[in-house]
């Protein structure tokens, strides 16, 4: 169940787990990009965790709508305003809601997975964030059809996103700077899609 | 009248851009805006799409907003910031694929004699045509 209380431990683990995975984004972002991801999305979240206890939102729009401002005024690159997308989208799919479920998020996910593929015109394959979610939302929906809790979804959709992010190892980018590249892309795993992963393991382990 | 604005992930460059396409239109006048950096006084690279949303709003005419944004994450905090615009003034703005200090001078030429956002558009749009043709890059041009 998604909860308040459980979306602030949410943004809470994801400022923990960013700044503690800082370096390694940056690492893979300086293979193939410009080598800010990590502190990029450290910064993000430590002004997504100050900015809701500043303001505590009191239903899941506003909650989603407050996690999507700090990260498109903080962030940077890309990657702020597509991750704001995203949470500006799930905040329109819930609506007023103080608590809700599967169906919702899925609802969420794919509304917000739409709102970044029209902004940054990406598909699956092009090695970015895309190629984390398109998995882990096929693997909500299947659970969701199986009839699994939330809680087996979300950890579901935690292995999907992961396996998402490794398979871009392979790929050639076609989007953003690491598209300059070329064919020299091959063999980095794609920073987006590995911070994605990263969002999917840790609502595994906050919103159940 | 249409109005224009250029974004860039530097806030200098845009602001010389708009300048620039001022000083060599028939009118010096016309509305031309600048948007772009990040930080506090917007003097890093980067762009922040509030900031641009702030400009687009101050830039809002009826007749038609031609935005002109460098590349990268400038166009995706541009289609942010176009997404966060009410109805009204989202049917007016219109993000152009044209190259930003070019099309801005074709597009500042076009606003300053009174054309239609369609006009604007296509003028910056064709900006690079007369300079292809000037310089030959098929001819290895010296």
């Amino acid at each position: 169940m998604v909860t308040l209380e459980n979306l602030f431990k949410f943004i809470s683990s994801l400022q923990a787990v960013y700044s503690e995975k800082k370096l390694y984004l940056s690492e893979l972002d300086s293979a193939i990009g410009d080598g800010d991801h990590g502190v990029n999305m450290a910064r993000g979240f430590d002004a997504v965790v100050a900015n809701w206890k500043a303001n505590p939102p009191s239903n899941c729009e506003d909650a989603f709508k407050s996690i999507s401002a700090s990260l498109i005024k903080t962030v940077g690159g890309a990657s702020g305003p597509l991750y704001g997308t995203m949470f500006r989208k799930m905040s329109l799919a819930v609506g007023k809601k103080t608590e809700f479920g599967l169906d919702e998020w899925i609802d969420g996910i794919s509304k917000g997975i739409d709102g970044i593929m029209l902004i940054g015109k990406a598909q699956k394959g092009d090695k970015t964030m895309i190629d984390a979610w398109i998995p882990a939302l096929e693997a909500l929906k299947t659970a969701q059809n199986d009839r699994k809790t939330f809680a087996e979804a979300l950890r579901e959709c935690a292995v999907a996103a992961k396996n998402g992010a490794e398979a871009t190892i392979p790929l050639i980018a076609k989007k953003g700077r690491a598209s300059y590249l070329g064919e020299r892309s091959i063999g980095h795993q794609d920073p987006g899609a590995t911070s994605s992963a990263m969002m999917a393991a840790v609502a595994a382990d906050t919103l159940i | 009248m249409v109005s224009l604005v250029l974004i860039s992930h530097s806030r200098a460059l845009a602001e010389a851009a708009a300048d620039l396409a001022k000083k060599v239109s028939p009118k010096s006048d016309i509305p031309v805006f600048a948007a772009g950096g990040t930080g506090s006084s917007h003097e890093e690279l980067g762009t922040d799409a509030y900031d641009i949303l702030e400009t687009l709003e101050k830039a809002y005419s009826s007749d038609g907003v031609l935005i002109l944004a460098d590349l990268g994450s400038a166009v995706i905090s541009t289609k942010v910031a176009i997404g966060m615009l009410d109805d009204i003034k989202r049917a007016n703005a219109f993000l152009s694929s044209a190259p930003i200090v070019e099309g801005a001078i074709g597009a500042a030429v076009q606003i300053a004699a009174g054309s239609s956002i369609d006009e604007v558009k296509e003028e910056a749009l064709n900006a690079l045509v007369g300079k292809q043709s000037e310089i030959g890059d098929d001819e290895n041009a010296q």
